[in-house]
C-alpha cells in the first residue's frame, strides 16, 4: 500500500514546490528575462521609435566602433589582470586570516568596510591620493622619483586597479574564509600528524574544498571587473583617458544620449560573452571536482 | 470563557483598532470644517493626499490697458489698471469707460463690504491707503512696487510685496522678532485661515555667499489689531512661494508656474496657469471668490477659472510640451497666448533639466512637442528618428521662400527640416570699424587677428574677462572648426585651437581678477558681440574706449563693426535663439502640433510679435525676411536714406548668411573645459592639453557616431 502512494505523495510534493517556486520564476521573467528580450528586439532594430528590422547590422556596426572596442579591450585587460589578482590576494588574505591574529575583528571589518561605504563619499580621499599633486606624487616626489599623472597616462590602470581591489577584495575573503571554515579539522590534524609542511596542507587538503569558493569567487570577481563604473567614473567623469574608458561607460553614455541602439546591442553582446564565460568556469569547476571526488 | 478565547477577542480588538487608527489617518480634512490651529504649532504641509482640483477657464481682455487687479465690487467688479479702473458687470463685460487717474497710480485694492480701499499715490509722490475717497494713512512705497491689502474692520494691513519691507497696520509697521544671527524674515502677504488673519513670512538663512538665502520655513503669525501671535510653522516648501492671496477659508499661492490653495494642513493643485491662459511673466493678482472661482489677472487679460467641468472644453486636445533644460520665459508667454486663443488645443508644459529624464519621456511617448534652448540636442534626437520633420507640419511655412535660408539650413538633418526658432540674434566678434577697415572688414586668418589685437591702442579687452568665460567665446565661434559631429572626427592639435587656448590664457586668471569701469564703456575688442535688434549695429559707435580718456567717442571714427571668427569653415556669424520648436515622431497630438506650429510661425504672429508686443528684453529678429526687414526700415526711419539702407542690407545679408547655431556639443564642451583648466593652472603645455582633449573627445565622437 505505502509503495503505491509513493508516486502521487511525489507528484503533490512537486506541485507544492512548483507554486511556491512561481512567485521566484515570475520574478525572473518581468525583471530578468522579458528586458533581456526587449533589449534583444532593440538590437535588431534601426531605433527606438518606428524603427525597422536591421538584423545583425546594430552587431556589425558596434564591432566596428572605434569607442566599443576600446572600451571591450579595456575591460578584458581589466578582467584579466584583475580576476586572477583579486582571487589569489584574498585567498591569501583569508588564510592570514585564519590564523588567531590579535585585532582580527577590526581586520575583518576594516576589509569589509568598502562594501559599505558610499562609493561618492570616499572619491574625494581617492582624489586627494591620486592627483597631480596629491598623496602618490607627494610621497615619490619626497623620494627623488618622478611623479605620475593617474588621470592622464597608462598609470590610469594602476589607479583602477587599485580601486577595483579596494572595493571587492572584503567580500572575497569573506567567501574564503567561510570556504576555509568548511574544511574539516579531522583531515588538517590527520595532515599535521603526518608530518604535511603548511604548503602541502594547503595544497592537499584545504584547496580541494575550496573549489565551490574559488569558483564563486572567480565568477563574482570576473563580473565586478565587467561593471566597475562608479568609482572610476565619479574620479574621472563620462569621457576619462582612453585606458580607464570601459564598457560601463560606453554603456552609460549610450544611455544618456539615448543611442539605445549601440547600448541594447552592447548589453545583449556582453551579456553573452558574461554567460558563455560562467558556462566555461562551471564546466572547469565540475572537471576539477570531479578530478577531486576520483582521487 | 477560556483563556483562549479571551486572547483571541483582545486581538481582535487590536486589530479593530489599529484598523480604524488607520483609517482615521486616511481622512482628510480638505472639504471639512474649519481646520484649527494652535499657536507654536509646527506643520508639515502634506502636498500628495490632497485630490486633484478641476477648473475650466475663460480670458477676457479689455483695450490696450495694461490691468494691474481686480476685486469684487456692488453686483460686479471693479478692474484696475495701474492709471484707472473701470466697473464690469457679472459676466466681466465693461460697463463703462475707465476712469482715469489724473496724475497717479494704483498699486494695490481690495473690498469690504461696501468699502473700497485703494493704494495710490498723491501727484506720484507719497504712497496712501485711500477708504473710497478719504485717505486713511500714508504708507512707504516707490515708483515700482505691489502691494497687498487684509482689511480688518476698521484696521487695514498692507504689505509690500517682493521686497524685504515689514508689513503695516493703517500705516504703523509691524514689528517681527528678531531673528537669529545670519537669518531674516521676509513678509509674503497675508492669509485668512478659518476666520484668522495671519501674515506670512519666510524665514531664510544666509549661505556663505551672502547673496542667496535658503528657505528654513514658512511661518504664518497671527494678526490681532496690528499685534503679532506666536506663529504657526508651515514646513514642506522647498521655495518660496508668491503671489498669496486669500478667501477667508484658504490661502493661495503660487509656485513655479502651478497656483495651489492651502487650509493651513493641506495643500491642494487648482493647475498650471499657463495652461489656463495666464502669462505668467507679467501676472498681477490672485483674486479668489467666496463661490470658489478665481480671478487672475495678467497685465494684458483678465482670466477667470471656474471650479467644475465645462462641456465646451471637454474635447481639447492637450499637446504635452517638453522644455528642455530649463523653463523658457519667451516660450511660455507664446504658449499663455495660444492657450487663451485658441479653444481646441492647449499647451501643457513640464520642464525636463535632465537629458536622462527627457530622453525618458520621449521614450514612453510624454511628449508631444519639444522645445529646446540646445539645437544640438535635437539634431541629434532628429537623426535618431525621434523627431517629425516639420516638412510635413508646416509645409507652406517652409515653402513660402520667405524665412531666411540659414535658419532653415541650421535645422535641417539630412535633407529635411526638424526645428525651427521663431527669433534670432546673431552672435559676432567686434572691433572699431577704423581698426577692422585697415583689414578690409575681416580677417585672413588668426595670426592677422592677433597682429590687430596687439596693435590695439588699449589691451583692457583682456582684463574685463576671464578665462574660462572668454574661452565660451571662442568655443563657440570655432568648435566647429575642431569637431565635424557629422564625421565623427576631430583636430584638437590644429595650431588654430593651439592659438585659442594661448589667447584665452591672456585673460584674466578668475572672476575677482577681472576689473571692470564704472562709466560703461567698453574695451576695443568683444569676442562676444550680439546683435539683437536694429540698434545693435547702429549703436556701436557708443561703445569704444579711447586712448588717454575717460569719455566714450560719438564720431563715425570710432564706430565699430562686427566681424566673424577668421578660420577655417567659418564665414558667417552665428545663430542665437532662445528655443527652437520639435514634434516627436508619432505623436498622437500631431494635428494639434500642426496647428500650433501654424500659429506660432504664422506671418501675423511673427508681426504682432515685431510691431507690436515686442519684448523689451528677449530682444531679437524675426525668422520671416519681410518681416524683419520692415522692422529695420521702421527703426532706422530717423537716419539717412543712404545709411539707413546700407545698415538695412548689411543686416540683412549677416542674417540671411548665419547659418549655425551657438553652442554644440555639451560633452565636447565639457571636457576641452575640464583639460584646459590644467593648462590655465600651469599643470601642462598648450600641446598636452590639446592632446589629451583630442584623446577624449576621439572617444566621445567615435562613441556618438
Amino acid at each position: 500500500m505505502k509503495q503505491a502512494k509513493k508516486p502521487t505523495t511525489i507528484l503533490r510534493q512537486r506541485r507544492k514546490t512548483a507554486l511556491f517556486l512561481i512567485p521566484s520564476l515570475v520574478g525572473v521573467l518581468v525583471f530578468y528575462l522579458l528586458p533581456l528580450l526587449v533589449v534583444f528586439y532593440y538590437s535588431l532594430q534601426s531605433r527606438p521609435v518606428n524603427g525597422e528590422f536591421v538584423g545583425l547590422q546594430n552587431y556589425a556596426a558596434l564591432l566596428n566602433n572605434y569607442a566599443f572596442r576600446l572600451a571591450a579591450k579595456n575591460t578584458a585587460l581589466l578582467c584579466l589582470i584583475t580576476v586572477p589578482l583579486a582571487v589569489v590576494l584574498s585567498l591569501a588574505l583569508a588564510l592570514v586570516l585564519e590564523r588567531r591574529l590579535p585585532m582580527e575583528g577590526f581586520l575583518r571589518s576594516a576589509l569589509l568596510s568598502p562594501l559599505v561605504v558610499p562609493a561618492a563619499s570616499v572619491v574625494l580621499v581617492w582624489q586627494i591620493i591620486f592627483h597631480n599633486n596629491g598623496l602618490i606624487n607627494a610621497l615619490l616626489q619626497a623620494l627623488g622619483l618622478n611623479t605620475a599623472d593617474f588621470f592622464a597616462t597608462g598609470w590610469s590602470r594602476v589607479m583602477v586597479l587599485i580601486l577595483y581591489l579596494w572595493k571587492n577584495l572584503g567580500y572575497n575573503i569573506l567567501l574564503f574564509t567561510s570556504g576555509l571554515a568548511s574544511v574539516p579539522r579531522e583531515l588538517t590534524d590527520m595532515a599535521e600528524l603526518d608530518g604535511a609542511t603548511p604548503w602541502q596542507k594547503f595544497c592537499a587538503v584545504k584547496l580541494p574544498y575550496l573549489g565551490p569558493s574559488t569558483l564563486f569567487v572567480t565568477i563574482l570577481s570576473f563580473i565586478s571587473a565587467l561593471k566597475i563604473f562608479r568609482e572610476v567614473w565619479l574620479l574621472a567623469g563620462s569621457y576619462p583617458h582612453s585606458t580607464m574608458y570601459m564598457l560601463q561607460h560606453f554603456m552609460y553614455n549610450t544611455f544618456q544620449t539615448m543611442d539605445y541602439q549601440k547600448l541594447c546591442t552592447a548589453a545583449v553582446l556582453l551579456t553573452a560573452v558574461t554567460v558563455g564565460i560562467v558556462y566555461v568556469f562551471f564546466r572547469w569547476e565540475k572537471r576539477v571536482e570531479g578530478q577531486v571526488v576520483g582521487a | 470563557m477560556t483563556k483562549h478565547e479571551h486572547i483571541q477577542i483582545r486581538r481582535l480588538l487590536a486589530i479593530v483598532l489599529i484598523c480604524v487608527t488607520i483609517f482615521a489617518g486616511c481622512s482628510d480634512n480638505l472639504h471639512g470644517d474649519a481646520v484649527e490651529h494652535t499657536p507654536g504649532e509646527k506643520i508639515a504641509l502634506n502636498q500628495n493626499t490632497a485630490p486633484e482640483l478641476h477648473y475650466f477657464s475663460k480670458t477676457y481682455s479689455y483695450d490696450e490697458a495694461e490691468l494691474r487687479t481686480i476685486v469684487p465690487w456692488e453686483d460686479g467688479y471693479l478692474l484696475f489698471s495701474h492709471t484707472g479702473s473701470r466697473p464690469l458687470d457679472n459676466s466681466f463685460t465693461q460697463e463703462a469707460p475707465w476712469d482715469l487717474l489724473s496724475n497717479d497710480y494704483y498699486y494695490g485694492a481690495a473690498t469690504a463690504g461696501n468699502d473700497l480701499y485703494t493704494i495710490r499715490t498723491i501727484s506720484r509722490g507719497t504712497h496712501c491707503v485711500w477708504k473710497n475717497d478719504t485717505i486713511v494713512c500714508e504708507i512707504p512705497g516707490d515708483y515700482y512696487c505691489d502691494y497687498q491689502i487684509l482689511v480688518d474692520g476698521d484696521g487695514v494691513y498692507t504689505q509690500w510685496l517682493w521686497r524685504l519691507e515689514p508689513a503695516h497696520y493703517n500705516g504703523e509697521a509691524i514689528g517681527l522678532p528678531t531673528p537669529p544671527q545670519e537669518e531674516q524674515y521676509r513678509n509674503l502677504g497675508f492669509w485668512t485661515l478659518a476666520g484668522q488673519n495671519y501674515l506670512v513670512s519666510v524665514r531664510e538663512h544666509a549661505t556663505e555667499d551672502i547673496d542667496r538665502w535658503i528657505l528654513q520655513d514658512i511661518r504664518l503669525f497671527p494678526l490681532n489689531k496690528g499685534e503679532l501671535g506666536e506663529p504657526i510653522i508651515l514646513e514642506g516648501f522647498t521655495e518660496s512661494p508668491y503671489n498669496l492671496s486669500t478667501d477667508g477659508t484658504y490661502g493661495y499661492f503660487m509656485l513655479k508656474n502651478e497656483l495651489y490653495r492651502t487650509d493651513g494642513r493641506n495643500v491642494e493643485s487648482i493647475g498650471d496657469l499657463n495652461y489656463y491662459g495666464v502669462d505668467l511673466s507679467c501676472l498681477q493678482t490672485i483674486t479668489p471668490l467666496p463661490d470658489g472661482r478665481i480671478l487672475v489677472v495678467d497685465s494684458n487679460a483678465l482670466t477667470v477659472l471656474t471650479p467644475g467641468k465645462d462641456e465646451a472644453t471637454q474635447d481639447t486636445t492637450t499637446i504635452r510640451v517638453a522644455l528642455y533644460p530649463y523653463d523658457l520665459h519667451s516660450f511660455s508667454k507664446k504658449a499663455a497666448l495660444y492657450n487663451r486663443e485658441d479653444g481646441e488645443h492647449r499647451l501643457e508644459i513640464k520642464v525636463y533639466e535632465t537629458l536622462a529624464d527627457l530622453n525618458l519621456a520621449l521614450l514612453s511617448g510624454e511628449v508631444d512637442l519639444l522645445v529646446s534652448s540646445d539645437p544640438h540636442t535635437l539634431r541629434r534626437y532628429a537623426a535618431r528618428g525621434i523627431l517629425q520633420p516639420l516638412d510635413e507640419l508646416i509645409p507652406d511655412v517652409l515653402r513660402s521662400g520667405e524665412l531666411f535660408g540659414g535658419v532653415v539650413q541650421a535645422g535641417t538633418v539630412e535633407d529635411a527640416v526638424y526645428f525651427l526658432p521663431t527669433d534670432i540674434r546673431l552672435l559676432a566678434m567686434a572691433l572699431p570699424a577704423s581698426v577692422l577697415e585697415r583689414y578690409g572688414g575681416s580677417f585672413r586668418d588668426l595670426e592677422e587677428l592677433q597682429q590687430c589685437l596687439d596693435s590695439l591702442e588699449s589691451q583692457s579687452f583682456y582684463q574685463v574677462q576671464y578665462r574660462d568665460v572668454a574661452l565660451n567665446y571662442f568655443l563657440w565661434h570655432g568648435l566647429p572648426n575642431w569637431v565635424d559631429f557629422e564625421a565623427g572626427t576631430c583636430d584638437f592639435q590644429a595650431e588654430t585651437f593651439l592659438w585659442v587656448l594661448e589667447h584665452c590664457n591672456r585673460y584674466a586668471k578668475d572672476f575677482q581678477s577681472t576689473q571692470h569701469s564704472d562709466d560703461g564703456i567698453k574695451p576695443l575688442f568683444s569676442p562676444y558681440f550680439q546683435l539683437n535688434d536694429a540698434d545693435s549695429l547702429s549703436s556701436l559707435d557708443l561703445q569704444y574706449e579711447i586712448k588717454g580718456t575717460a569719455t566714450p567717442a560719438y564720431s563715425e571714427s570710432m564706430a565699430a563693426d562686427v566681424f566673424p571668427f577668421p578660420i577655417g569653415k567659418n564665414s558667417s556669424l552665428l545663430l542665437e535663439s532662445d528655443f527652437v520648436l520639435a514634434v516627436t515622431a508619432g505623436s498622437p497630438a500631431e494635428e494639434a502640433c500642426g496647428d500650433f506650429l501654424n500659429w506660432i510661425f504664422a506671418e501675423e504672429t511673427h508681426e504682432d510679435a515685431m510691431f507690436f508686443h515686442r519684448d523689451p528684453i528677449d530682444r531679437g529678429f524675426s525668422i520671416y525676411r519681410d518681416i524683419t526687414d520692415q522692422y529695420l526700415k521702421d527703426a532706422y526711419s530717423y537716419l539717412d536714406t543712404d545709411r539707413a539702407n546700407a545698415l538695412r542690407e548689411e543686416y540683412l545679408s549677416l542674417l540671411e548668411n548665419a547659418n549655425r547655431y551657438v553652442g554644440s556639443g555639451a560633452d565636447v564642451w565639457r571636457v576641452i573645459k575640464e583639460e584646459a583648466q590644467g593648462y590655465f593652472a600651469g599643470d601642462m603645455t598648450k600641446e598636452e592639453c590639446a592632446r589629451r582633449i583630442q584623446e577624449r573627445v576621439s572617444i566621445l565622437l567615435a562613441e556618438q557616431g
